[in-house]
Parts: structure tokens; C-alpha cells; sequence
């Protein structure tokens, strides 16, 4: 599952190692949006909670809650 | 796993709802503790079951205990049959806890089939699901509920599960989900069964014998075979194994004239290599006119969708070596397994078939073969396509809820001077979808082939445009072609009509422009049903051309 962590400029390297010990693993960079891509096991939401208080960027975390759709029509 | 206690006067379902396993047996035997898989593994182990069932054999109580597959955990001498219960869900609902319910609630209504409280139908209709607890509250969303139909119809029992695990905290397994499906009689996809009886039929032709009823008697009797004369044809018909056709053949020729019936085929249909060139749609918003002009040449539009089929015989001259990315699998060879975003990326640039057939096309592959995906990639697609200098983006895709973090993401991307066309949304009624109602996102409803309101498209004050969104013909996966529908296959046109403009001008505020020259659908034109009106290509190429 994955989700996002905005950081501050200049302190993503800092997300980075909280993402290590928190044990989320790291999936890319989204410098233009200043986003960390991570990835993380089921049941593992608060890891990635904790980690973002820690940030304290709580508000700014996303987590694999929005589903996007592709509704077909049908007749 | 479910275990089913049962005996002759009553019966109670034990599940490891919500983690907890239950043993409830007149109130006399059970563990109630909060027990985790690996737990109740090490209480058999224990042989914890061993004790449950000396004491129901202590006290000679009649019962059969068994788990979900019909194996047998105990019985005793009374005789009691194991019995797989044909419905564990209604069983579940009626004995498990006091406040499971389990109803389908449809946007047709809805329809409580078991529990002790109805209420359910009182709940509002944005809460649609299978299961509820009592009260007003139901457990899935409207869109999870979609979501879970969508996975149960394709009998992805294995997804399913995991849907109703996570939003519901049931644990049900694989057994409860395929009830679940032939519960609620869902649409089934039943294969066509073979005719294993096919029958051989050999004519015989009687034109020049007059006595038609003894010749049946002696086919009949000779080869004891069903033969039928008709009244007005000169033929009769010998049915026989399809296998043994050429023998009754044989064995008929000897004495009369007859042959194999030939087996009559219908013609062909027409269908995926029959490409016109020319297509109403395209025709219903000038886009041959505007191709005169331009194709759309050095334009970069990006397809945030499903992926594309870029080795599509319509499709693969509109890319170059980077195609794109695919950030589900994380590999930069983004194949479309859906077909919606090639029939998306056919629409906005397919040789033969697209507004902007010269423009460069990148799939920026965010969502599964079923059509669905997360916002992270979302995000990081939308990133991508900053960083690769992207212009136009098409996002035929959405969610009925906003977020802040794509919101900024989207912001960013507009800084970045990226134009963004959206679908308005499916469901036909006033919601709003995002991304295609953030402001400075256009969102494109769709019109049919007569510039009528299509009955899907979604009705709001962030319409921008409108385009065709019936029955459109593209391109799909596999090099394929289909007809499909949605404000999916709106905002594509839109997309193109971008890439247009944009090979010619570069300065120009392009929604102003696609406003100004829009074609009014209707006196007065509600512009919750149609924005600006029909986007007229021919028009606003045109527009940009002319001197000011």
C-alpha cells in the first residue's frame, strides 16, 4: 500500500530517516511537489501516522484511502 | 474461519468477527478472549477444541460442530448429520452478535435481508453497502460499495475479501465471499455451454419419387434414424450423430440421392479492422477543418489513466522511446491491461481516429486492470509529468472526494502553465468529481451525437465544456477497437482539441479561447448541463489564426 508525506524543503533526507524507523519503505521522490512516495504493510497505518507527527506534518499525510475510479457506461 | 454449532433446537455461529473468537453454547462453554489467527492455531494445538468437545459429549447434547468446509470437528452417538449450512450469511447476521445486519442497498433501495434491526432502510442513500451495524450506520461507503460489486462480479473473491476485511473489520473467508455472491444473485457471466448433441442432418432429395412415406419407413427402419419429410420441399431430413454423418451418407447413397446438409454461417460482422476515416464525432466538433491547419505536431499530452497500448497500429507512431511511466508496477513500459486509456489516447491522437494526430502522447499508468487506483500515484504521476514537460494532461478518471494534497499537486502543475482536462463524472446527478472540480481544472461533460445532455454526465456549476461521450468509437487494448461512453471519453476530445491550438499558439489564454468560440447548444444554455457549450475545434483554431 502506498502513501505520501510532504516535507518542508530541504529536510528530505530527515523523512527519509524517520521513514526507516518507522519501518516504511521508501518509494520515490516527488520533488516538484516536495512529496515522499512510501510504501507500507496492512495494518501498518499508525506506523505511518506516528511517523508523520513526528514530522509534524500530520495533516499533509496520505494514506491508500481514495479510491479512483474508471466508471464505464453502460446502456 | 466460521464454526457452525448446531444442535436440534438451535444453532450459533462462531466467527472471528472483529478478532474475537466465540464459543457460545448456552452460555456454558467458551472462550471469549480476543484471540489473533495464530492464537487460535496455538489453542488447537492446545487441544482447547478437544476440551469443547469432551464437554458437550459429557453432557450428551445432540450437536454437530463443524467448520466452514463441512469437516467434522466432533458428533456423538446421536446420529446428528453434519450439515453445511447453505447460507452462512444469513446465519451469521441472525445469531452472531446482536447488531449485524446484512442488506443490499442499491441505488435502487434498499433491502434489509437479515438482522434483528431494519433500520437500515432509513439510512441515508450516500451510505450503500452490504453489511451494516444497527441504526443508521452502514460500514461502506457508496464508492467502496461500487468497488465491491465491481470485484464480486468478477468473481475476485480474493479482493473482495480484503475490501470487506478493511472497511468492514469482518474476517470472513473465501467460502463466505462466494456465498455472498451467489447470495445476492449477482449478475453472473455463465459461459456458453457447448452443444455436446450437436446433431448431423443428411437430405435426401425426393423429387422423383412420389411415395415420400415409404422411404421414410425405410430409412426409419433401416437405420433406425429420425427422418422428417417436409410438405412443400422435396427433401427429406436424416438426423443422426453429428460424428456418423458421412457413414449415414454413405449407406443413404446407395439407394438414394442424398448429401450433407450444408451448414449455413451468417456473414461476418464487421467490426475492429473496418476504420473509416472519417467519424461522426470528430466531424461533430470540426476537427477534420481544424486539421487542415494543424495535427497537433510537438505537443506533449500525458494520459493519467490505466495505461496505453502503444504498440497500437493507431496509436505507436505517437510515441518515442520514452512512453511514459507505469507507477503501479514501477517499470517505465506502461501497457495498458484495462483499454480505457488507449481508447482515452485514441481519441485525443490515434492516426486515423484522434483530434491531435500528431501530437506526442506519454501513459502515465495509475490505475489497475480494473480500473482502479490510489492517490499516491496519482501524485507522483501528476509529478512526472511537471518534471518531463508535459502540456496538456488527461485525467478520465476520479474521486467524488477532494484532498488537499492532490489539490496542491494539481496547483503545481497548473504553475507550471500544464493544462489539465478531467471528467465531469458519471453518476448523472449534481456531485462533484475531482480533479475535475478544483478550479483551474477543466471539467468536460459529455453531449451525444445530437449535442443532447448525456443522461450520465454530471449536472454543476464547474462545468467548463462539452463534447461528444456516446457510443465512441477508439481505439483499445490489444490493437483493438470499442465503442464506449462516459465523460471518460468526453475529456479526450478536449485534450486534443489543447494539443491543437497549442501547436500554433503558445501565448494565448487557450480556455478563453475554447470558451469564446464554444457552440451554444440550446437557447439559453444551462451551463450546469452543458459549461460553455460544444468545443468547436475548426472554430477555435480558427479563432487563434485570425489577426487581431
Amino acid at each position: 500500500m502506498k502513501g505520501t508525506i510532504e516535507y518542508q524543503t530541504g529536510k528530505e533526507e530527515e523523512v527519509k530517516q524517520l521513514l526507516k524507523e518507522y519501518g516504511l519503505g521508501y518509494t520515490r521522490n516527488l520533488k516538484f511537489l516536495n512529496r515522499i512516495v512510501f510504501n507500507y504493510k496492512e495494518n501498518e497505518e499508525l506506523n505511518a501516522v506516528a511517523m508523520a507527527m513526528k514530522t509534524g506534518k500530520l495533516s499533509s499525510l496520505t494514506l491508500e484511502e481514495r479510491v479512483y475510479t474508471i466508471k464505464e457506461v453502460e446502456d | 474461519m466460521i464454526y457452525i454449532i448446531q444442535n436440534k433446537k438451535d444453532l450459533y455461529i462462531c466467527s472471528n468477527e472483529y478478532k474475537q473468537t466465540i464459543f457460545d453454547f448456552h452460555g456454558t462453554l467458551g472462550l471469549s478472549e480476543r484471540l489473533e489467527k495464530d492464537e487460535i492455531k496455538q489453542l488447537k494445538k492446545k487441544k482447547t477444541f478437544a476440551k469443547l468437545e469432551n464437554h458437550v459429549l459429557k453432557k450428551n447434547i445432540p450437536i454437530t460442530l463443524c467448520d466452514s468446509e463441512g469437516r467434522l470437528r466432533i458428533s456423538n452417538s446421536s446420529g446428528v448429520s453434519i450439515t453445511e449450512t447453505e447460507n452462512p450469511l444469513e446465519l451469521l447476521a441472525r445469531h452472531a452478535t446482536d447488531h449485524t445486519q446484512l442488506g443490499l442497498v442499491t441505488d435502487k433501495g434498499t433491502k434489509v435481508l437479515y438482522g434483528r434491526d431494519l433500520r437500515l432502510k432509513q439510512i441515508p442513500d450516500y451510505f450503500k453497502g452490504f453489511f451494516g451495524t444497527s441504526g443508521s450506520r452502514v460500514e461502506l461507503s457508496h464508492k467502496i460499495h461500487e468497488v465491491l460489486i465491481d470485484y464480486l462480479q468478477n468473481f475476485d473473491y480474493k479482493h473482495a475479501e480484503k475490501l470487506i476485511r478493511t472497511y468492514t473489520k469482518l474476517d470472513f473467508d473465501s467460502f463466505i465471499s462466494k456465498q455472498l455472491f451467489t447470495f445476492f444473485n449477482l449478475r453472473k457471466r455463465n459461459k456458453p455451454k457447448k452443444d455436446k448433441k450437436q446433431l448431423g442432418r443428411v437430405l435426401v432429395n425426393n423429387s422423383r419419387q412420389t411415395h415420400a412415406a415409404e422411404i421414410l419407413y425405410t430409412i426409419k427402419t433401416a437405420l433406425s434414424l429420425p427422418a422428417f419429410s417436409y410438405k412443400n420441399i422435396p427433401f427429406i431430413d436424416v438426423r443422426c450423430p453429428k460424428k456418423d454423418e458421412k457413414k449415414v451418407e454413405k449407406e443413404l447413397k446407395q439407394q438414394f440421392d442424398a448429401s450433407i446438409a450444408k451448414i449455413i454461417k451468417l456473414p461476418k460482422i464487421k467490426t475492429k479492422n473496418d476504420v473509416l476515416t472519417k467519424y461522426r464525432n470528430l466531424m461533430q466538433i470540426g476537427a477534420y477543418d481544424a486539421q487542415k491547419t494543424t495535427k497537433g505536431q510537438g505537443v506533449n499530452v500525458a494520459v493519467i489513466d490505466t495505461g496505453i497500448d502503444y504498440n497500437h497500429e493507431q496509436l505507436k507512431n505517437r510515441f518515442s522511446s520514452l512512453k511514459g511511466y507505469d507507477f503501479l508496477h514501477e517499470t517505465a513500459t506502461p501497457q495498458d491491461d484495462n483499454g480505457h486509456g488507449s481508447h482515452v489516447a485514441g481519441i485525443i491522437a490515434a492516426d486515423e481516429l484522434g483530434v491531435a494526430p500528431q501530437c506526442n502522447l506519454f501513459a502515465l499508468k495509475v490505475l489497475d486492470a480494473r480500473g482502479y487506483g490510489n492517490e499516491a500515484d496519482i501524485l507522483a504521476a501528476i509529478d512526472w509529468a511537471i518534471e518531463n514537460d508535459m502540456h496538456v494532461l488527461n485525467m478520465s478518471l476520479g474521486s467524488n472526494y477532494a484532498s488537499n494534497a492532490e489539490h496542491s499537486a494539481i496547483n503545481a502543475a497548473l504553475q507550471q502553465g500544464i493544462i489539465i482536462a478531467a471528467a465531469a463524472g458519471n453518476d448523472g446527478n449534481t456531485s462533484y468529481t475531482y480533479p475535475a472540480s478544483y478550479q483551474g481544472v477543466l471539467s468536460i461533460a459529455a453531449v451525444d451525437y445530437m449535442n443532447n445532455h448525456s443522461w450520465f454526465s454530471n449536472k454543476n456549476d464547474r462545468l467548463f465544456i462539452s463534447a461528444p461521450g456516446e457510443d465512441i468509437f477508439s481505439c483499445y487494448k490489444n490493437n483493438k477497437y470499442k465503442e464506449l461512453s462516459g465523460t471518460s471519453m468526453a475529456t479526450p476530445h478536449i485534450a486534443g482539441t489543447l494539443a491543437l491550438l497549442l501547436s500554433i499558439e503558445q501565448e494565448a489564454h487557450l480556455e478563453e479561447v475554447l470558451e469564446a468560440t464554444a457552440q451554444e447548444l440550446s437557447a439559453g444554455q444551462d451551463a450546469r448541463l452543458y459549461g460553455a457549450g460544444l468545443v468547436r475545434a475548426d472554430k477555435a483554431v480558427a479563432s487563434i489564426l485570425q489577426p487581431t
